[in-house]
């Protein structure tokens, strides 16, 4: 089942609650249709050194059919979120889980108060809708992003063997997606950055 | 037994008796002894009356287990007197003294009612049984509390129980309460077959309540007087109100009862009967000078209404407003579920009727039926004159020489559903009636009748007439106006219904519209006017709506911002002849994406398609600023709109970043960093509310 974590201003229970619980239960390719325990799966990045301004998919760990894709973010300033959606092959690959403990946004202590996170299916079969941001950018301001640093970390599972140049391995991202930067005196506007996808085999 | 002139030499005896300066407790036990010295708890007098006489103002009769075989007047010499079970009073225990009438005014010309109550005192914990003029007579502000009255008859009215306020009531700030009563298998003759309550104001406010009771299995009627006239009022519970003055007032709160079971029968002059569970009325019946109300349950706090039988009108509840002289009359019918009980001429589960006849129109009639869940009821008989079915709701409203101005006639947010009529209106049936010159002599005056039917679920209701097809119509609700002469109009407001999934014979499954505009004695035509708006009608039986009428010359039919869908066929939606193009005038026929409920979904077409000039203040934000289609259409539980600030049509991070943007900016102090696409409560702030609302429907769209 997918999963999704949120930390925001507002403590509802219920979506506390579901975040709490969802986490272990759903983290690390609980799918029962995945690849079995002897498929190991690995992600390759389409670009495996980002350039500034860009959010690119990066590998990383992986175990067995599972394997972790790093949304990456390098040199953007003021950087205070991201939006977007990752296209999958449904029937390849499995989408479980997004880890966002490790998140940039998280760097200066900024807490759960003042961070969004959420990772959902869409209505539209193999893509899922991704959202990482502070919110209030007057006490949470911008991050400046030099070096490549998380964002997010997605999990799939492999769900077949995927051979190389196989699309069913593909993870791109959908062309409806944003970033918005707030700059000092306090402007936030949308940033046109690089994106960059990659993909997955399975043996 | 006269109860007028008993209730009046009570009284009298009341106000001259003293006050008492300790309280004391008379017991009272079957193997007790009438003495002087009696009533100690371990001399116990024998006889519960011997005590009353004993005890004055303030003091306590406790009667210990066992049947006694009496006739109670609580009254007497005691101002304010409590006769209660000593089991009620230890631990709550009902029904371990049965008071029984049996030999002593059951019969002949002792017969009367078992026990007879005067203001201010209070009757707890007995089971009253076998009077012969009904089991308890309270006069004045009494309190009868958790007793079972039972097996008690009249040859008049009041089977179990008569009260009654007026001048009865003595002192201020005193009220009548008849709380936690089981009242069962009680019967009369006319009306008020369980109880039967005459609240009256005379002199001090008269406030009744009626709360928590059982009223089972009464039953009012058959009236062999083949001079009867009016009718059989009330199988389980009538309540009447009257006022003297204007300035008097008299209020009734029924509220969390349970009235199951109960039948009021047709008298033998063939006239109807009325209220098979409870009959209200309230106006010029008993002067109707000042203010009167009854509110039959309340939203939270409704009554229990079932499986309850009239002869003629109102299986369930029948309402009755009549106004004139002045007073200003109202009934409140909320909250209840009223379900599988039968009217066998017309409304099976809920009848509301206004007559108002009124030239001066300076009387008030306000009658609301309102919130309440009617399900399963039935109407009988197959359409007439008489018969205008209902099989749910019927609400009939005359007004003769009245202009209106000051009538009331609401039904609103109500459930109704799986209700059948054999006649018209298997969910509901609404007529309206105005007349000019209803003495037909020439001397006209202006007459407008009104209902409004709004915010209703009208669902899987039938009009059909069991010996096969016949002239059964209107499925879900039947509608007809009806004026005669110039100066009168007859309206019938339909708007943000949902009418869905109705059965019909003829005519229209969902909404059966019908006009008769009439002649006058000066042979000039009424108007009726017929309004439908805002509403939903899908999967009906026949036409979405329809009926034998066309706009033009006095009859007006104003159809706007309607979906209707797959009724009786693609092309079916609306009968032809009241000339509704679908993509004009607002209507639309697009699958309303209903949910089993039928509420609409997240994504319906009708959400934010009603007309664009009603009100959208009371849908919760964001509302998009058009009101829903539907019952739920303007009113604070409708659907809210997908909050996707960016519109395109997915509620997706970029709406998120929006608001991040945004989060924590107030339109007042930082009204640069405010966004109002994003504050989706439109409360001024971009906060958590919205940030909340957004996440709860994160990564939904609609097509």
């Amino acid at each position: 089942m997918p999963m999704r974590s949120i930390h925001h201003r507002l403590f509802v229970a219920a979506l506390v609650a579901l975040a709490v619980t969802a986490l272990p239960s759903c983290g690390g390719g609980s799918d029962s249709s995945g690849g079995g325990s002897s498929t190991v799966a690995t992600f390759t990045p389409d670009t495996p050194t980002p350039p500034a301004a860009s959010i690119v998919m990066l590998a990383g760990s992986s175990s067995g059919a599972a394997v972790n894709v790093r949304i990456a973010v390098t040199g953007v300033d003021d950087f205070l979120g991201a939006a977007f959606r990752v296209n999958y092959d449904a029937n390849a690959l499995f989408f479980n889980a997004m880890d966002d403990s490790g998140s940039l946004l998280r760097q200066g202590g900024v807490g759960n108060n003042n961070l969004f996170f959420e990772a959902n299916q869409s209505s539209v079969v193999g893509q899922v809708i991704v959202t990482a941001t502070r919110l209030d950018p007057t006490t949470a301001p911008g991050v400046d992003v030099g070096a490549t640093a998380d964002l997010v970390v997605l999990n799939f599972s492999a769900r077949r063997a995927i051979a190389g140049g196989d699309a069913g391995g593909l993870l791109a991202f959908d062309a409806s997606r944003d970033v918005q930067v707030c700059a000092t005196p306090l402007t936030c506007a949308s940033a046109v950055l690089t994106w960059s996808g990659g993909a997955v085999t399975a043996h | 037994m006269n109860r007028s002139r008993l209730a009046a030499a009570a009284a009298g005896v009341l106000v001259s008796a003293g006050a008492s300066l300790a309280a004391t407790t008379y017991f009272v036990a079957t193997n007790g002894t009438d003495n002087d010295n009696c009533g100690t708890s371990p001399a116990p007098c024998r006889h519960i009356q011997f005590a009353i006489e004993k005890a004055v103002d303030g003091d306590t009769v406790r009667v210990r287990n066992g049947t006694y075989n009496e006739c109670l007047l609580v009254s007497p010499s005691a101002g304010q007197l409590t006769v209660e079970t000593d089991a009620f009073a230890q631990n709550g225990t009902a029904n371990a003294v049965t008071l029984d009438g049996t030999g002593v005014c059951d019969t002949g010309p002792n017969a009367g009612p078992v026990v007879i109550i005067v203001d201010r005192s209070t009757i707890r914990g007995f089971k009253i049984q076998h009077g012969g003029d009904g089991g308890v007579w309270g006069f004045g502000a009494v309190a009868i509390t958790n007793n079972t009255i039972t097996l008690n008859s009249t040859p008049t009215f009041a089977g179990g129980l008569y009260a009654a306020t007026g001048a009865n009531i003595l002192y201020a700030d005193t009220k009548l309460q008849i709380k936690s009563n089981t009242i069962v298998s009680n019967t009369s003759v006319s009306d008020g077959g369980g109880a039967y309550v005459f609240a009256a104001g005379a002199g001090h406010p008269s406030v009744v309540e009626i709360t928590d009771n059982i009223i089972r299995t009464n039953t009012a009627g058959p009236d062999p007087d083949l001079n009867n006239i009016f009718g059989t009022f009330g199988g389980g519970l009538t309540v009447l109100t009257g006022t003297d003055t204007s300035d008097d007032s008299s209020s009734v709160i029924i509220t969390r009862n349970t009235i199951e079971g109960n039948t009021v029968n047709n008298p033998a002059s063939g006239y109807g009967s009325y209220g098979g569970g409870v009959f209200l009325a309230t106006g010029i019946y008993y002067g109707g000078y000042g203010t009167e109300t009854i509110s039959v349950g309340e939203v939270g706090d409704g009554n229990s209404v079932l499986t309850n039988t009239a002869g003629g009108y109102g299986g369930g509840i029948s309402a009755n407003v009549q106004p004139g002289l002045g007073g200003q009359h109202a009934i409140h019918v909320a909250g209840n579920s009223v379900s599988a009980n039968t009217g066998g001429r017309g409304g099976g589960g809920i009848h509301g009727f206004v007559l108002a006849e009124d030239p001066d129109n300076n009387g008030t009639a306000d009658l609301k039926i309102q919130d309440n869940a009617v399900t399963g009821n039935q109407a009988l008989s197959l359409s007439n004159s008489d018969n205008l079915g209902g099989g749910g709701i019927f609400g009939e409203l005359f007004c003769r020489k009245t202009p209106g101005d000051n009538i009331t006639f609401e039904i609103e947010r109500n459930t109704i559903q799986l209700n059948d009529a054999s006649s018209l209106g298997g969910g509901a049936s609404l007529f309206a009636y105005a007349d000019d010159d209803p003495d037909g002599n020439g001397a006209i005056a202006p007459a407008g009748a009104k209902i409004v039917f709004r915010n209703n679920l009208v669902s899987q209701n039938e009009a059909l007439d069991p010996g096969g097809p016949g002239t059964a119509r209107g499925g879900g609700v039947w509608a007809a106006g009806r004026a005669f002469g110039d100066q009168a109009e007859a309206t019938i407001d339909l708007d943000f219904l949902t009418v869905v999934g109705n059965h019909t014979d003829q005519g229209a499954g969902g909404i059966e519209l019908e006009a008769y505009p009439e002649q006058d004695s000066n042979l000039t035509l009424g108007a009726v006017s017929i309004e439908l708006t805002n509403s939903i009608l899908a999967n009906n039986d026949s036409f979405g709506a329809g009926g034998p009428i066309a706009p033009g010359g006095t009859v007006s039919v104003d159809i706007r911002y309607n979906d209707a869908f797959q009724n009786g066929g693609p092309t079916a939606n609306w009968e032809s002849n009241l000339g509704v193009t679908t993509g004009t005038n607002g209507n639309i026929s697009v699958d309303p994406g209903l949910d089993s409920l039928f509420n609409p979904q997240l994504c319906s077409a009708t959400i934010d398609a009603g007309d664009p000039a009603a009100s959208v203040d009371d849908e919760p934000q964001p509302n998009g600023g058009i009101v829903n289609m539907g019952h739920l259409g303007g009113t604070s539980n409708a659907t809210r709109t997908l909050p996707d600030a960016t519109g395109d049509g997915v509620v997706d991070g970029i709406d998120v970043l929006r608001l991040a943007v945004a989060f924590g900016a107030d339109a007042l102090l930082t009204p640069l960093r405010y966004d109002a696409a994003v504050d989706f409560d439109a409360d001024g702030k971009n906060d958590g509310t919205d940030l909340s609302y957004l996440a709860s429907l994160y990564s939904r769209s609609c097509p």
